[in-house]
């Protein structure tokens, strides 16, 4: 929220996040906000996504905005630990045949 | 540009030898010239001088086979510098599992919390050299019994002596193939551990290297391409692939055609069907056939072969004119 209220165009990024993130966390059953009406209610949305899918959508946002800002404290980075192995196993570019 | 290629292409030689993930790595090298020197002198009952000569014969490392082995190699570092970044890699293919294991489970379980950090690692290190074993094997199958992967690793199979260098006498093709299959085991595996363990998942490793493929390597591993024809004892050739029964693989003799698909374990030539145990004092004659015409040695044969013989099993009339006839002889086996 910091970076799409800066008032900085983050360009693609900035697209790639509204997809992922959408109007706002979601909700149980499945809605969003999407905005305040002119009594000051919450108008909601449903985007029909479900709470897996939104998760999964989370762990996509931790890779976008590490891949692009370069981030360096990372407090539950789901996907940390891929990237950790991936470098204990070394890469085989020679193939080896029997 | 030309700068990081060339960078590139001598980091992909060095590490062969510098790398202990590697065959060729120059300790596992060392160690089976001890192994092949204690076979020497106290089965064999050589000399040391006979050992020596017996162990760098000018006939297995400066054969014309050895020799195009060496130029393989060469040759293929500079083609992995380019290809390889190129395919989908470990990272890519754990990401879209691990996102799909989301999905389809709705959360992230943590099982983790249940066992600790060592028996995870030992678990991790266990399941993936079982699974990169029999990855290995079954592709190591398919390419001897599909016709077109067959022209392709038929390469291979050309060497007529056989030295640890001959582990890089590979087309650029069946390279794909090694890497992607690498990609996809790697990735499998790194992203089942990580949905369920967490940040617990980690390689027991001796150097750098994966604990268990370390001790592959470190007995002997590359003895298998030599002409140093090491069995073990039958029980214990029923679980590991000596060196005497990987040479098996590579034998003109028809009865030793598809047997010993394995790379470190015997266990899935035994459900296969596939197994074949050496013999005390084996003589075999490596190659395709025992016809020198099949074995062909200069760099543009083996490079350019395989793609000929691919369009010719297509039945192109055109094509087939282009290919002499022994060659699907030759392409038969």
């Amino acid at each position: 929220m910091a970076l799409q209220t800066s008032g900085r165009s983050l360009g693609e990024t900035g697209v790639q996040l509204d997809r992922l993130i959408g109007y706002s966390p979601l909700l149980l059953g499945g809605s969003q906000i999407n905005g305040v009406d002119a009594d000051g209610n919450y108008a909601m949305t449903n985007t029909g996504m479900e709470l897996g899918d939104y998760m999964v959508n989370m762990i996509k946002v931790q890779q976008v905005l590490d891949s692009h800002f370069g981030l360096s404290a990372k407090k539950n980075d789901a996907t940390g630990a891929l990237e950790d192995l991936m470098h204990e196993l070394s890469e085989s570019k020679g193939a080896e045949s029997d | 540009m030309e700068l990081t290629f060339v960078s590139s292409y001598l980091e992909e030689i060095f590490a062969a030898f510098t790398n202990p993930s590697k065959r060729i790595f120059w300790g596992f090298l060392l160690s089976s010239l001890i192994i092949a020197m204690v076979w020497c002198r106290f089965i064999r009952h050589q000399t040391f001088t006979d050992s020596i000569r017996l162990i760098f014969s000018r006939a297995a490392w400066w054969s014309k086979s050895a020799r195009a082995d060496y130029k393989i190699m060469l040759i293929n570092g500079a083609i992995n510098s380019i290809l390889a970044p190129k395919l989908i890699g470990q990272m890519a293919i754990a990401l879209v599992i691990f996102h799909w294991m989301h999905d389809v489970l709705g959360g992230r379980p943590m099982a983790g919390t249940l066992l600790p950090d060592w028996v995870v690692m030992l678990l991790f290190t266990i399941t993936l050299f079982l699974v990169d074993d029999f990855a290995r094997y079954f592709v190591h199958r398919l390419l001897h019994r599909i016709p077109l992967l067959w022209s392709f690793h038929k390469v291979h199979h050309t060497a007529t002596s056989l030295n640890p260098l001959t582990v890089y006498r590979v087309h650029p093709i069946e390279g794909v193939l090694f890497i992607l299959r690498g990609s996809l085991v790697q990735g499998c595996c790194i992203a089942l551990f990580v949905f369920f363990f967490g940040e617990q998942v980690g390689l027991v490793t001796v150097i750098g290297a994966n604990v268990l493929n370390f001790a592959f390597n470190v007995f002997g591993s590359n003895l298998r391409h030599s002409h140093i024809s090491i069995g073990f004892w039958r029980p214990v050739e029923r679980i590991f692939i000596s060196p005497a029964q990987h040479q098996i693989h590579h034998s003109i003799a028809v009865e030793h055609h598809d047997k010993n698909f394995g790379v470190a374990l015997a266990i899935w030539d035994l459900m296969f069907g596939t197994h074949c145990y050496s013999n005390k004092d084996q003589e075999i004659e490596f190659g395709l056939t025992n016809n020198p015409a099949h074995h062909r040695q200069n760099l543009k044969s083996i490079y350019l072969y395989p793609f000929k013989e691919v369009i010719a099993k297509s039945y192109s009339p055109i094509a087939k004119k282009l290919t002499k006839p022994y060659i699907h002889q030759a392409a038969k086996r």
